[in-house]
């Protein structure tokens, strides 16, 4: 490789790394979160309080509901084991006008059950947000709504971390055997950190490689197909997604009391699929001719091709399976080539074990980017010469707080957000707590410098994760309290105190090294000299 | 595709100089040298590799969108078998990834220039294999 290459692609690698940095840091953070996103949403929800139909009992109840509210039969679930996160078992949500396919939390959500004289009761509820607003802050890097110009801007800073894998890549490559497992911990720390930056980043390649894909590919998929259509396709692609038009002979309206029972669709799936563990029965359109059910489940020896599991389509008149081309382990090769790329994004294959990897895998990519930053800031620092400290350059002074205030200040906010969720339940909305902490931390990074910062922020995420299982503890010791604690979803708690832990444990060495590190660097307290000017704006 | 590309810059025009007058020392022939001897002159080459940015950049971004899309037609041609309803989704998928590599290719290129011209004619030759391939 020639040596002027490897000089472009340091460059490229360096102003890629500082731009997108930041962003990437606050969507793989919130994306390892996202991992725990279902016993998160279940730990945030109240206990209900109306009785659980039972699941004999679920065929009139569905007769009931639909006779009183017509319009549920656009789309309704039936829960087979409803979780903490499912007020009844039979649920709806009537999404806005023109919401987009990712709109869980707008819009109105109903469930049905019966009163203690057994009539039918339908109830509008108000399911926790604060799971799918962390899967906002991931795929839209940290800003508020999904919607198509956010999208676009996470596509660039994909684009922009691709670009910073590649040329990282063709910089290692040369030194690759001599360095990847070499640590020099030694008084350069400047080296360490950049010994650690590429273990990590190599080690963890190809899963990056993915993500960086498959983010490209999610942002942009409309404009590709639109593309692919004119140029490939000869613009017959919207006729081949339209589900084909029902059998001749279909009944256009169909009367939901002749509904086979759920015990009766599981079975039809059950019957050719032993290993699928079924969840919930999702009923579409069920009084038109088009009336059809998702199985939705999860076979933890298959890829599933959606992050909630995958579903087989069921005639729920007829009682046969329609299409298994989302249904886990039972995919054509082709389908299930598709869905390997919705799993490997998501972790949803392997179940548990390759969850927690992909959340290890997740908080690694966050650290990458926190480190690149922090050699960045090294790079440009400037040197003591002689007595008296240096001024550290502005840039280099702004970069440093922006980098605690924006990384330090997401993980604060992420951690307010899940505590408010349960702490302050239905008075403040998870996102406002997460905007509330991110950018009062953003600010005090600016006001204080990030060396103070950092120690600051530090312990205010450590306080806000360890508020997490506060919440649970008063609703454990004090239920009247109005709060609650989950036998089911401890184990949130005990991530929430282990990831508090880390985060005291980090800030004291911060502090340490702000006291006693050496003095002339953007990290250590103006403490010991006279105070230069540190505000960086 | 790395090399590939690498190579394409190579012959696009061979011999002419990395980095085109201002920093060469005067006298100093801009003939070809071998690669290692033209890889130290460091004050030469470090100035280009701080050169062409935005031509490199919109080479890559543009033309490699084109060739990706190229590719994808190919391909779709080629599993003309498969339904259209999962070969969509398939070729859709193979846009990216291809993209993505020629994209952060294009800073081998020497030259602004030389990427267009390179990245230009491999589009051209994959939507030619393309039309030929639709036109069977």
């Amino acid at each position: 490789m020639r040596a002027e290459s490897i000089r472009t692609y340091k460059v490229l690698h360096t102003w890629v790394g500082i731009v997108s940095g930041m962003g990437l840091f606050i969507a793989f953070f919130a994306g390892a979160l996202t991992m725990f996103e279902e016993p998160i949403t279940r730990w945030a929800t109240p206990p209900g309080s109306a009785p659980m139909v039972p699941l004999a009992e679920t065929e009139a109840l569905v007769v009931d509901t639909l006779a009183a509210r017509p319009d549920a039969a656009r789309d309704f679930t039936v829960h087979l084991e409803p979780t903490e996160a499912e007020p009844g078992r039979l649920t709806w949500h009537v999404r806005p006008e023109g919401a987009g396919e990712h709109a869980e939390t707008g819009g109105e959500h109903y469930y049905a059950t019966r009163d203690a004289s057994g009539a039918l009761v339908v109830e509008e509820h108000h399911p926790a947000t604060v799971g799918s607003v962390i899967d906002t802050l991931h795929r839209v890097v940290g800003l508020p709504v999904d919607g198509d110009p956010t999208r676009a801007v996470m596509g660039i800073l994909a684009i922009l971390y691709a670009l910073a894998l590649f040329s990282g890549v063709v910089i290692i490559v040369p030194s690759l055997v001599r360095d990847l497992f070499a640590l020099r911990t030694g008084k350069n720390l400047k080296r360490m950190w950049m010994d650690a930056h590429n273990a990590v980043g190599v080690l963890s390649l190809p899963f990056h490689v993915v993500i960086a894909c498959t983010a490209v590919t999610f942002a942009y998929h409309d404009v590709i197909y639109l593309a692919q259509d004119a140029l490939v396709h000869e613009g017959e692609l919207a006729t081949a997604f339209r589900p084909p038009p029902p059998p001749e002979g279909t009944p256009r309206e169909r009367d939901p009391a002749e509904l086979l029972s759920p015990a009766a669709i599981v079975a039809v799936v059950q019957e050719t699929a032993p290993s699928f563990a079924i969840e919930s029965l999702q009923y579409i359109g069920v009084t038109g001719p088009r009336a059809m059910v998702r199985v939705w489940g999860k076979d933890p020896a298959a890829i599933s091709p959606r992050a909630p599991g995958g579903f087989a389509v069921v005639d729920p008149y007829a009682g046969r399976v329609v299409n298994t081309a989302f249904m886990p382990g039972a995919q054509s090769p082709p389908n299930l080539v598709v869905s390997s790329f919705f799993a490997l994004h998501m972790g949803a294959f392997g179940g548990a074990l390759i969850r927690w990897v992909y959340f290890v895998l997740g908080l690694a990519g966050a650290w990458l980017f926190y480190t690149g930053n922090l050699l960045w800031v090294e790079s440009r620092r400037r040197k003591a010469r002689g007595a008296g400290q240096p001024d550290q350059p502005r840039a280099v002074r702004a970069m440093a707080a922006a980098t605690v205030g924006v990384c330090v200040g997401s993980v604060a906010g992420l951690a307010g957000a899940i505590a408010a969720s349960k702490l302050f339940a239905g008075a403040l909305d998870p996102l406002l707590a997460y905007y509330g902490v991110f950018f009062v931390a953003l600010g005090w990074a600016f006001a204080v410098g990030g060396a103070r910062a950092s120690v600051h922020l530090l312990g205010l995420a450590a306080l806000l994760a360890f508020a997490i299982p506060l919440g649970s503890l008063v609703g454990w010791l004090a239920p009247g309290s109005g709060l609650w604690a989950h036998p089911a979803t401890w184990g949130v708690d005990l991530g929430a105190l282990a990831l508090g832990g880390a985060f005291v444990a980090m800030a004291r060495a911060t502090a340490r090294r702000a006291r006693d590190g050496a003095p002339d660097s953007v990290w250590a307290l103006p403490a010991r000299g006279p105070a230069p000017a540190e505000v960086a704006q | 595709m790395k090399a590939a590309t690498n190579e394409v810059g190579g012959q696009a025009t061979p011999g002419t100089q990395a980095t085109p007058g201002t920093e060469t020392a005067p006298g100093t022939k801009p003939a070809p040298r071998p690669r290692e001897a033209r890889a130290k002159s460091a004050p030469a080459s470090k100035r280009a590799a701080s050169r062409h940015w935005v031509s490199k950049t919109l080479a890559g971004a543009l033309l490699g969108l084109v060739l990706a899309l190229g590719v994808s037609g190919v391909v779709a041609e080629l599993a003309g078998a498969v339904p259209l309803v999962i070969r969509a989704q398939l070729v859709m998928w193979l846009v990216v990834p291809v993209w993505l590599t020629v994209f952060a290719s294009v800073y081998f290129f020497r030259t602004g220039a030389r990427a267009w011209v390179g990245l230009g004619a491999a589009s051209a030759l994959v939507h030619g294999l393309f039309f030929a391939l639709r036109a069977l």
